[in-house]
């Protein structure tokens, strides 16, 4: 019987580029690729992470901030905390009145 | 009859191209560009690159006669790319400039701002209707 191998859904890899060579030092960029793969479908993310730096002996990696996209996920998460928070809050408020008027009438019908 | 022009035309396969793309997407030159070499200053430029696609098919109720009475399939895809940084080597050093998109920032600002007036709104209105808000009434709105 044959079997089949299954690939896995999620696969993360590393990814470098061509090593570029100036000034005695050795710059080589550093890709992420996040793929995907659903039987009736396939999702590939490719990004750019860091710069490896070899100078002689000595290597530095350099990360590579997406700006754009922090910002807007900023933006986002801080108008939905914006939005949610009074809600919880006063949720919060709310029980807890419930809460005390409960006791208070339960203590009235005992004594 | 099949001549031997038609024979010899490329077939046109859209899952394999599909696929390909996909390969394609996963090579470190899709994200890195060629180095672009100024004097004493070389750029890398950097972007970011997605690629997704899905089908899926489906067959009608089968007939008395046991026959399918109906069935389709389909399948779509995109793709999307935009700068992230550029890698800047100088004789001083290496340094990494990211690309800030403002198009995009605005757009995100604008449509977050509209989202939280329009909540916010909504809370003064319960809170003068005397109605509190609670979380049953916040999830039938989204609801509704």
């Amino acid at each position: 019987m044959l079997r089949q191998l299954k690939a896995p859904v999620l696969q993360i890899s590393e990814t470098r580029g061509n090593p570029v060579e100036t000034f005695s030092r050795q710059t080589t960029p550093i890709g992420r690729v996040v793929r995907v793969q659903l039987p009736f479908g396939s999702f590939t993310w490719h990004r750019p992470v860091a710069v490896e730096v070899r100078q002689g002996e000595t290597v530095h990696r350099l990360p590579i901030y997406d700006t754009t996209s922090r910002a807007i996920s900023a933006i986002v998460l801080t108008g939905l905390a914006t939005v949610l928070l009074p809600f919880v809050i006063r949720t919060i408020l709310s029980r807890r009145r419930k809460h005390h008027d409960n006791r208070g009438k339960s203590t009235s019908t005992f004594s | 009859m099949i001549t031997e022009e038609k024979a010899q035309a490329p077939l046109v396969d859209p899952t394999g191209q599909a696929l390909s793309q996909l390969v394609t997407t996963a090579r470190a030159d899709t994200v890195f560009g060629h180095p672009v070499e100024r004097g004493d200053t070389t750029v890398i430029p950097c972007s970011e690159i997605a690629v997704g696609l899905g089908m899926g098919s489906g067959s009608g109720p089968v007939d008395e006669k046991g026959n399918q009475t109906g069935g389709g399939s389909g399948g779509g895809g995109g793709a999307r790319g935009r700068p992230v940084a550029a890698i800047v080597i100088t004789k001083e050093g290496v340094r990494v400039e990211p690309i800030f998109d403002l198009t995009r920032i605005v757009l995100a600002s604008l449509t977050t701002g509209a989202f939280m007036l329009v909540w916010v709104g909504r809370l003064f209105l319960m809170k003068r209707s005397g109605k509190g808000p609670s979380f049953s009434r916040f999830r039938r709105s989204i609801e509704s």
